[in-house]
């Protein structure tokens, strides 16, 4: 995204009214600061279509505003002012996106699962068995399907997980058996 | 203040959109379509080995099975999954696979189908994606379950045994046992004794059971019934990964049997 706002173009008269007037010295400083941190956060830039959605959006919305004490600088640093935010914004938005989050390691409780007629609560690859499943048959085949779900969707399933962050999504492997129905679990992290 | 109303807004729709817009990592198998658990996404799947591979006994059929569990509320839990399955001269086998079998899991989410290929002669074992044509090549591994396996069920010396006799199912001749196992009480935790019956009928020409019957208190009733058997050689390209389906590895060997 392009930069509109640059020391180099600062004219003498626009500095000279930052000087006199705090609040649109208060709002260059934030556009600043928000520049930095918005190259800081640029690996997590947000893809085209919605870079392209948000100065659609931002076009229209500054259609028809009052014009400012001072108004093609204001604009143009507003418009700064707006796309750095929106980076902040969207890179928060990446951040929370299940999967990305490193805090997002999800805990199990491995002593309450209910063993039903297995020989062991978990098996030698990390997988328990769901309560209330079936034991696999001893010559059954058996597939494994990676889901994504969220939290309280194990915990439905009888996996006993901290119940916080519940909306919280979490990979995990299922071993379905011959017939199709899911046996053990396996989460992932 | 208006503005800056409009524009957390914008900013709101914008991060909306973008955390509905991020691909599945792995190019997924898509995500739930329906009335189900919200945000479910099927990120991959993978063919585990066969436990055996049967020769000389093709034939292909619906599977469908049914389970049903009444809770101590009298509550009723009720679940189908369907598959269709083939097996070929060769012992080549293939499963299209619906995933209702999730559960709670994935709730009543409208998830794709997923096709399992075990080819013990060409070595290799596939799980296709028809909806983005993406296929998961594992390789053939030797014990079946490789290091450490899955769960197996724990095996009774007390188990009773019965004949239910012969019958024809499906067009196939079926032989029927009955399976008792007793879990004496105490063993886990149980004040009385706890009785699991398994009847099967099982088709000596197909090797396979034509239908299977589970009775366990603690996991309600499964019924899985084969119906549609055809005796007929399966086409050969059921069992061939197509030419436009783009080929992912497994992350290791059976995935599973290595952590």
């Amino acid at each position: 995204m392009a930069d509109p706002v640059r020391p180099g173009l600062m004219s003498a008269e626009r500095l000279a009214h930052w000087s006199e007037c705090p609040a649109c010295a208060n709002r260059q400083k934030m556009a600043d600061d928000l520049r930095t941190l918005a190259a800081q956060e640029r690996k997590r830039e947000a893809p085209p279509r919605v870079e392209a959605f948000l100065m659609a959006e931002f076009r229209r919305r500054g259609q028809g505003r009052r014009p400012m004490a001072v108004p093609k600088p204001a604009a143009t640093w507003r418009m700064a002012l707006w796309a750095a935010a929106g980076l902040v914004l969207m890179a928060s938005a990446l951040w929370r996106i299940p999967g990305q989050n490193p805090l997002s390691v999800p805990a199990v409780t491995g002593s309450a699962v209910q063993t039903a007629d297995m020989d062991d609560a978990e098996d030698g690859n990390g997988f328990i068995p769901l309560p209330n499943a079936e034991g696999l048959e001893p010559n059954g085949d058996v597939n494994v399907v990676s889901v994504e779900v969220p939290r309280s969707a194990v915990v439905a399933a009888g996996i006993p997980l901290a119940d916080d962050r519940a909306s919280e999504m979490v990979k995990a492997d299922v071993m379905l058996g011959s017939d199709g129905l899911a046996r053990a679990i396996r989460l992932a992290n | 203040m208006r503005s800056w109303l409009a524009f957390m807004t914008v900013l709101g729709a914008a991060a909306l959109a973008v955390a509905q817009n991020v691909a599945p990592p792995g190019g997924g198998f898509g995500g739930e379509r329906g009335g189900g658990v919200r945000g479910v996404r099927i990120l991959g799947a993978e063919a585990g080995m066969p436990a055996r591979v049967i020769k000389n006994a093709p034939y292909s059929a619906d599977l469908i099975t049914e389970t049903t569990q009444v809770l101590a509320d009298g509550n009723r839990l009720h679940q189908t999954t369907t598959a269709r399955i083939y097996r070929d001269s060769e012992g080549r086998t293939r499963r299209e696979q619906s995933l209702s079998g999730l559960g709670a899991l994935t709730g009543r989410a409208r998830l794709p189908r997923v096709v399992f290929i075990n080819d013990p002669v060409a070595g290799v074992n596939y799980a296709l994606n028809p909806e983005n044509h993406t296929a998961t090549r594992s390789a053939w591994m030797h014990p079946a379950y490789g290091r450490g396996g899955p769960p197996r069920l724990a095996r009774h010396s007390d188990d009773k045994v019965e004949s239910l006799g012969t019958e024809t199912m499906e067009g196939v001749a079926v032989r029927g046992t009955r399976t008792t196992t007793t879990i004496p009480a105490g063993k886990i935790g149980n004040e009385l004794p706890i009785l699991v019956v398994i009847e099967t009928w099982y088709s000596s020409d197909l090797d396979t059971a034509i239908l299977t019957r589970r009775s366990d208190p603690r996991s309600g009733e499964t019924v899985s019934r084969m119906s549609n058997v055809a005796r007929a050689e399966p086409s050969a390209s059921l069992f061939q990964l197509p030419a436009d389906f783009k080929v992912v590895e497994a992350p290791r060997p059976g995935h599973w049997s290595s952590q």
